[in-house]
């Protein structure tokens, strides 16, 4: 089987993954696995990734390098710090508040990609060290050692591993109403996120 | 690693179907599903989402694909102001009309200004989104359920889209005038409530 081949047949297989059980756990996964498949079992961290991937595919191969390299970095490096300790320690805000920051981070990224309105690399930069810390901080597994540890791995690599993928999907788009789709795709990110922001904000109220 | 368009577009969409997974995390009962079905299971629903493919596809570019981009973006306003509890008179009778009108529009090959079909087409986007929206708080899985409404309601601006592709062709103009005929009356007919 061919490496591509491969890959395909991983992701199906991880489209046949239960409902995750508890946080920080997939059903029938533990440590690397559960943390790779982690982000794409917490809506929140799922329709920022994709809006991420999709704003960086927009932007261009070259011009998204910058915003790679600081989500690889945020990526290690928010793992690095969760696995010290820091996950449970006062300056990080709780899940909720680190969802609601990912779908904001998310309604931004997709009314960029649907105005076909890419944020500059700056900014896109800040925006993809935002949304693999919210990711990496809201990952982290229930448990203690090294499972915490290899699930914090999994998670860092899956961050980057799927964004990358939209992405790099993105890139290879070329006809025009490939292009468009993909501003379609932003609208849906933008537009549910923009809904369950609102409902969060009258459940608070 | 070198893979190939499809391939990576098949894992996208793996990556899509996770979000059922997603659904079932934020530990309630519906989610993606029921978000999803929403619009497919009323009939006002789906025959105005018909339409503005239908629509868009008359009007051609850039409107084929601007109105697609705008709808949702626009009925997530309406939802905002659902959820928000801000009163929208006659949301029920807004869908309806836009059923009558945006099938009007397909049938009598109207083709204004694309401004004003963006603003005919937003503001019934405003009433669908605010439908949508009222039943949310009631609804499991927030951002499950919104993304299950949000692209069910883009395939079926694609399944118009895709009808209204007949309109190169004489016959498949016809066919095309007609459903949006079809659409206006039936729109008569959920102001009427005969349906």
């Amino acid at each position: 089987m061919s490496p591509s081949r491969r890959l395909l047949a991983g992701a199906l297989a991880a489209t046949l993954a239960g409902p995750a059980a508890a946080h920080g756990s997939v059903a029938g996964h533990d440590g690397l696995v559960a943390g790779l498949l982690h982000p794409l079992t917490e809506p929140a961290q799922l329709v920022a990734l994709v809006a991420l991937g999709l704003a960086l595919g927009q932007r261009g191969l070259q011009q998204a390098k910058p915003a790679l390299a600081a989500l690889v970095l945020a990526a290690v490096g928010g793992a690095v710090l969760a696995a010290l300790g820091l996950g449970g320690a006062g300056p990080v805000p709780s899940e909720p508040v680190l969802a609601v920051a990912l779908l904001a981070l998310a309604l931004l990224l997709g009314l960029g990609v649907a105005l076909a309105r890419p944020l500059p690399p700056a900014a896109l930069a800040a925006a993809a060290v935002l949304v693999a810390l919210g990711c990496v901080f809201g990952s982290v597994p229930e448990g203690e050692g090294r499972a915490v540890a290899l699930g914090l791995a999994g998670s860092a690599i899956g961050i980057v591993w799927w964004t990358v993928d939209v992405a790099a999907i993105v890139f290879e788009l070329r006809r025009p109403w490939l292009r468009t789709g993909v501003r379609v795709v932003g609208s849906w990110a933008a537009a549910a996120s923009l809904i369950v922001l609102t409902f969060s904000w009258v459940q608070r109220a | 690693m070198k893979t190939t368009t499809p391939i990576r577009a098949a894992m996208a969409a793996a990556l899509m179907l996770l979000a059922q997974a997603a659904a079932a995390h934020e530990g309630h009962g519906g989610g993606l599903l029921d978000g999803f079905l929403h619009p497919l299971l009323g009939a006002d629903h789906v025959v105005a989402m018909v339409a503005v493919g239908l629509w868009g596809a008359f009007l051609g570019a850039p409107a084929i694909w601007l109105l697609p981009v705008v709808f949702p973006l626009v009925m997530a306003l309406g939802g905002a102001m659902g959820i928000a509890g801000l009163p929208l008179p006659g949301v029920e009778t807004g869908i309806a009309l836009s059923a009558v009108v945006l099938g009007a529009m397909v049938a009598f090959a109207a083709r204004p200004p694309l401004a004003l079909a963006a603003v005919v087409v937003g503001a019934f986007a405003i009433f669908h989104g605010h439908a949508h929206g009222t039943e949310l708080p009631q609804a499991a899985g927030a951002l499950a359920y919104s993304l299950g409404f949000v692209v069910a309601t883009g395939l079926l601006h694609l399944a118009g889209i895709g009808l209204g592709a007949l309109v190169r062709w004489p016959a498949g103009r016809l066919a095309v005038r007609g459903s949006g005929a079809a659409i206006a009356v039936a729109g008569v007919g959920f102001l009427a409530g005969v349906w």
